[in-house]
């Protein structure tokens, strides 16, 4: 049923090689009149190329820009300047390119809340223009593949937040559109569930060469997904490129990850504060990078000043994203935050 | 040529074309989902279109009396109230909740027209409201009444029904939050109602209410309901006819250029 061609499907009208999203000297200040004065950017010139095929991630902290920089790939959001190129086609002209190449789910989907599981797989792939035995077969094979057997006939505001969750992405795939923009698709989910729509999103990429496009926080997890990042910070992409070439730029060292024991962590807070190359992650997490060469005595140095005994745990590992993220951006990305809660409010 | 497989077949025919949406198609669809709270929440919703009619019938014994003219035009009223003003405020409640929540978002990213999604909110709203007026009409004849439910009257329901309708989507989309809209359909509502022969008749009322009255639909909306409920389909109710086909395109317009449900 399902097309096994590994390369990317270019829409009809998409050139070979043609970039699927050609982002030019993007900027968006939220505010009208004089509040364009002095307002701080929510993006400012930004410039990207989102190529056929690839899984690209939007990595960034609370208030770094992304989801202004996806609600603006989607149309939800106008420009202050620049130009948005979709398939060649500038979406300010043409908005109905993006509703025609691009399946978007937001980082709170609160649509179809009253229909069911099934009736909401249905009722997106029909009105994106499936014919109905086309929506229906869909919607069974979605239900089937992300395991909502026993919650299809339940309303979707009935369901778990995982479950919701797994719906609207479920959702977001039928029709089958050359474009997934995916903002948070694994928030509130637990770990079994995760991996699942990790999974499922490698497999979508795969078998039909869809463009993914997605936010996340969780940088661990997606890293083994991703192969195109973009890290934004204040409202600008500090870094762009694949995910090993940014890692290179980190190969020459290691990190060492400590667990402090929440107890006694102060002190061992004390010593690593004015270490060079050392960062709180999270409370009670702290990583320090340390030259591979020599790396065994800087080591060594370290766990002599923190003192074994403060730790619950530590390992050392090469440059992960998030290493790479933290030395693009100077913090540690958070897990906990919840990108522009604001959203729907007009600012 | 390359024979096409069926494979090919079957997966061309599960990839989403928005050309194959009609607007007819759209519409439906959109209806369907603006019912689809119902099927969790009937009980609620009959027992409130049964209230209505309960209250309009005590208002009709307690104020009209034995005059007939009076418990006519507080009936018709009553009806016109219920079928225009109501879905007017659900229209905009729901747009407002709509915006609030980001469920507009989910509208914007697909192929649908904003125009439908009004029709089909406000469709809803009259399917809604529409059994209660009805059994008002019914418990009208039953106290003498000539009341009749005829062609014109179900064409003049949605006719009159989406001007005022396209206004409350724009306030709901609009206003900053569900409070502010609502409040201001209310005003609104109270103006549109104020402003005209809608529950009190034209003679009753200051001139310059009736001036006013003139340049909203919903006096025409009114006077035409009353028209079609009572059966006299004379040049006024012609006049109010095209006056609401008038008022019904200039918010088609207005949805189409001045709703900004997409860009933010």
């Amino acid at each position: 049923m399902i097309s096994t061609n590994h390369e990317p499907i270019n829409p009809p009208d998409q050139a070979p090689g043609q970039a699927v999203y050609h982002i030019e000297r993007l900027t968006k200040i939220y505010g009208r009149g004089r509040a364009l004065q002095t307002a701080k950017p929510a993006n400012q010139d930004i410039n990207l190329d989102i190529r056929p095929g690839e899984i690209f991630g939007l990595l960034g902290s609370n208030g770094a820009g992304k989801s202004t920089l996806i609600r603006q790939m989607v149309n939800l959001v106008a420009p202050t300047s620049g130009k948005i190129l979709l398939m060649g086609q500038d979406i300010a002209r043409y908005p109905g390119a993006v509703t025609r190449y691009v399946a978007y789910m937001p980082q709170k989907p609160h649509a179809l809340l009253d229909l069911t599981a099934e009736e909401a797989i249905y009722y997106t792939g029909h009105m994106r223009g499936l014919s109905r035995p086309a929506a229906q077969q869909e919607a069974r094979r979605l239900v089937e593949e992300w395991g909502l057997e026993d919650v299809r006939k339940k309303a979707v505001r009935h369901l778990s937040g995982g479950q919701h969750r797994l719906v609207s992405l479920a959702a977001t795939l039928t029709g089958n559109l050359p474009v997934l923009i995916l903002d948070e698709p694994t928030n509130e989910l637990d770990p079994a569930f995760r991996k699942q729509v990790w999974e499922q999103i490698v497999q979508v990429n795969q078998k039909r060469g869809t463009t993914i496009i997605l936010v996340t926080h969780n940088v661990q997890e997606a890293e083994r997904v991703i192969q195109r990042v973009a890290v934004m910070s204040q409202a600008r992409i500090v870094g762009l490129g694949r995910v090993s070439e940014l890692k290179a730029q980190m190969e020459q060292e290691v990190s060492l990850e400590l667990f402090l024991r929440p107890d006694v962590a102060a002190a061992a807070e004390m010593a690593l504060e004015d270490m060079p190359g050392a960062r709180r992650l999270q409370p009670y997490q702290w990583s320090v990078s340390v030259e591979r060469t020599g790396g065994e005595e800087a080591i060594h140095r370290i766990l002599s000043l923190v003192k074994l005994e403060r730790l619950e745990d530590f390992r050392v590992h090469t440059a992960s994203l998030e290493d790479v993220y933290m030395r693009l951006t100077g913090h540690a990305i958070s897990h906990e935050e919840s990108e522009d809660k604001s959203l729907n409010v007009k600012r | 040529m390359q024979a096409i497989t069926e494979t090919e077949l079957v997966d061309d025919q599960l990839r989403a074309d928005p050309a194959n949406l009609s607007h007819a198609r759209a519409f439906w669809d959109l209806l369907l989902i603006q019912l689809a709270n119902w099927r969790w929440s009937w009980p609620a919703t009959l027992i409130n279109g049964l209230l209505v009619p309960l209250t309009a019938l005590f208002f009709l014994r307690a104020a009209a009396g034995d005059n007939l003219a009076s418990a006519e035009f507080l009936v018709s009223g009553n009806i016109i109230i219920s079928l225009i003003f109501t879905t007017m405020y659900g229209t905009s409640a729901r747009f407002s909740f709509m915006r609030t929540f980001g469920v507009l978002d989910y509208y914007a990213t697909l192929p649908v027209s904003k125009i439908w999604l009004v029709l089909a909110v406000n469709t809803g709203f009259l399917i809604l409201t529409l059994p209660s007026s009805l059994l008002t009409i019914v418990i009208a004849q039953l106290f003498g009444l000539h009341f009749q439910v005829n062609f014109f009257f179900l064409l003049i329901v949605p006719l009159a029904s989406f001007s005022l309708s396209a206004v409350g989507a724009f306030v709901g989309v609009a206003a900053p939050n569900f409070d502010t809209a609502n409040t201001i359909t209310g005003i609104l509502q109270f103006l549109f109602m104020g402003c005209g022969p809608i529950l009190i008749p034209a003679d009753r009322l200051p001139d310059f209410l009736n001036v006013i009255g003139h340049l909203l639909p919903s006096t025409y909306a009114a006077d035409a309901m009353r028209h079609a409920l009572t059966g006299s389909f004379d040049t006024a109710f012609l006049l109010d006819m095209a006056f609401l086909v008038v008022f019904d395109f200039l918010a088609m317009f207005f949805v189409a250029r001045r709703m900004e449900w997409r860009r933010g």
